[in-house]
């Protein structure tokens, strides 16, 4: 496995080795496959994608992406819209974002209005999908079949979600705030993908209804004309093409995507394990990858290698992250925090190495949470964040 | 421009004096599907079933999973999604999604 593995170093192989369906594969090394996916055809708005799925979207960032740099380009930033029909085209002038529900005065508020409802802000946040690494728990579980690429880091800009909110006078019973997009589902009767923040969450300062991404309009597939931002949360609760928001009076939320799924167990269980209580994912714990060594890189010998990678600290800023080696646990520098709730750069000059390496980066984050060795397995694959490790070979 | 300088040490930059912003209408062509289901037995069923609302990279990306799984998954299709799944080509069906590349492995 391990050649195999190491070819994600490039994170390309040719179409030779793999099944001809186009010119360029990715190999994920997903634990028993299928691993090969294609790196087309490209998208509106989008470069070079590792396609998994062309209809609904899905589309995730190849790893190399994320050694450049902590933000991640709008043209390199993951796609995935759920199974239903998306729209393909916004007329400005005609988006509505409706305020209803436990309200005084519901609203249809235009773009504008949108834009004009409190102080502009810009808030840096990592967008991660719940199942990003999902390909990689074993057992092995259904659902889209992500590698690390289902994340991203950039600079949302937009108006907190309570301004507007406040533009409709929530009432003081006002529970929960529910959230739809204009996506809709494919047939009749389907649940639409609606999700609900309790009220507190709502009216967090850095939680905005966002426009901008990185200094440009948000790309279609990324959620034009509004995208709601929930730093710290998972990318689930950040609905797309924001369009309608209704104000619940009570603490229960018993539609589909609340109810149902994106759910993760509340105790311990195991494969097979069936009827266990379960809570809705919500807040995201810390993580931290490699990006300057891929699995099974070659180091010359005797030199100090030069490691580089990025940490998430979830819903706190990183603390501190270390690289695990030979038993040892190395504290790694961090670069510059651009933003407490975005990727952090971070940095270790490791000794030369004599013989093969195993390395892994670890963080832990300001709330003093550290990423476990062992991941605990989740029948939905949700919420990896299990130390990721990677073998270093001196040659 | 000053949003767009770098942030030190803050979640949230406020910035006053934004410049007002203009939302155009964006629209896109999404690229076609050149996916298919291999030819092994069952996909006849496949194409009838299984085709309709999203890629067949939903199912070729899938690990290999228990019959089991792939019964409670074709439940979800017909009871939440509202697919019209033909109970009759359902052996066809399971028989497709426990063969090929990911179940051979
Ligand atoms: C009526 C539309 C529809 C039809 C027809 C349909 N599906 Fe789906 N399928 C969906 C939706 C919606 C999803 C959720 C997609 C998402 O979350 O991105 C889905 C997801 C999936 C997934 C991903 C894993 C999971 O459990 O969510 C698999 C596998 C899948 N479908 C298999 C099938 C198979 C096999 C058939 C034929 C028997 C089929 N689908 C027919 C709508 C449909």
């Amino acid at each position: 496995m391990l050649s195999r593995r190491a070819l994600i170093a490039s994170g390309v192989v040719g179409a030779a080795a793999l099944p001809a369906l186009a010119e360029r594969f990715a190999d994920l090394a997903l634990p028993g496959g299928p691993s090969a996916r294609p790196l087309g055809p490209i998208f509106p708005q989008k470069g070079e994608m590792i396609v998994q799925r062309v209809h609904p979207p899905l589309l995730e960032t190849p790893f190399d992406v994320f050694d450049t740099g902590v933000i991640t380009p709008n043209d390199r930033f993951f796609v995935r819209w759920s199974g239903g029909v998306m729209p393909t085209s916004i007329e400005a002038k005609a988006h509505r974002l409706t305020v209803r529900g436990a309200v005084k005065q519901p609203v249809a508020l235009t773009l504008d209005e949108v834009a004009g409802a409190g102080e502009t802000i810009e808030v840096m946040a990592v967008n991660q999908c719940a199942g990003n690494g999902r390909g990689l728990q074993e057992p092995r579980v259904g659902g889209a079949q992500w590698a690390h690429g289902a994340m991203g880091n950039a600079r949302w800009r937009g108006v907190r979600l309570r301004d507007v909110l406040d533009k409709a006078r929530v009432s003081s019973n006002a529970k929960r705030v529910r959230l739809a997009g204009l996506d809709t589902p494919m047939i009749d009767g389907a649940p639409q993908f609606i999700k609900s923040l309790p009220i507190d969450v709502a009216r967090r300062d850095d939680v905005i209804v966002a426009w901008g991404m990185n200094g440009d309009m948000l790309p279609l597939l990324n959620g034009y004309p509004l995208r709601l931002i929930v730093p710290g949360w998972f990318a689930t609760y950040w609905v797309k093409m924001l369009s309608d928001i209704e104000i619940l009076d009570t603490d229960v939320d018993d539609s589909y995507f609340m109810a149902k799924t994106y759910r993760m167990p509340a105790i311990p269980v195991a494969p097979g394990d069936k009827d266990f209580p379960t809570v809705p994912i919500s807040s995201m714990p810390p993580r931290s990858w490699i990006t300057s060594h891929a699995q099974g890189a070659r180091v010359a010998r005797g030199r100090p290698i030069e490691l580089r990678g990025i940490a998430m600290g979830g819903d706190a800023g990183v603390a501190r992250v270390e690289v695990l080696a030979g038993g040892k646990a190395i504290p790694a520098t961090l670069g510059r925090d651009e933003g407490t709730l975005g990727f952090r750069r971070w940095t270790l000059s490791l000794p030369p190495i004599a013989r093969e390496l195993v390395i892994g980066a670890r963080c832990t984050n300001a709330n003093g949470v550290t990423q476990p060795d062992v991941q605990a397995w989740n029948p939905s694959g949700y919420a990896r964040n299990v130390v990721e490790r990677i073998m270093l070979v001196p040659a | 421009m000053k949003w767009a300088l770098p942030i030190l040490l803050l979640a949230v930059t406020a910035c006053d004096q934004s410049p007002a912003v203009t939302f155009t209408d964006v629209s896109i062509t999404l690229p076609e599907d050149k996916g298919a289901f291999p030819d092994r037995p069952g996909r006849q069923a496949m194409i009838a079933n299984c085709a309709g609302c999203h890629s067949p990279s939903m199912i070729l990306t899938q690990p290999r999973l228990s019959e089991e799984h792939w019964k409670s998954t074709i439940k979800k299709m017909r009871e939440v999604y509202k697919a019209p799944i033909n109970p009759a080509d359902e052996p066809d069906i399971l028989a497709y999604l426990t063969s090929g590349e990911a179940a051979a492995q």
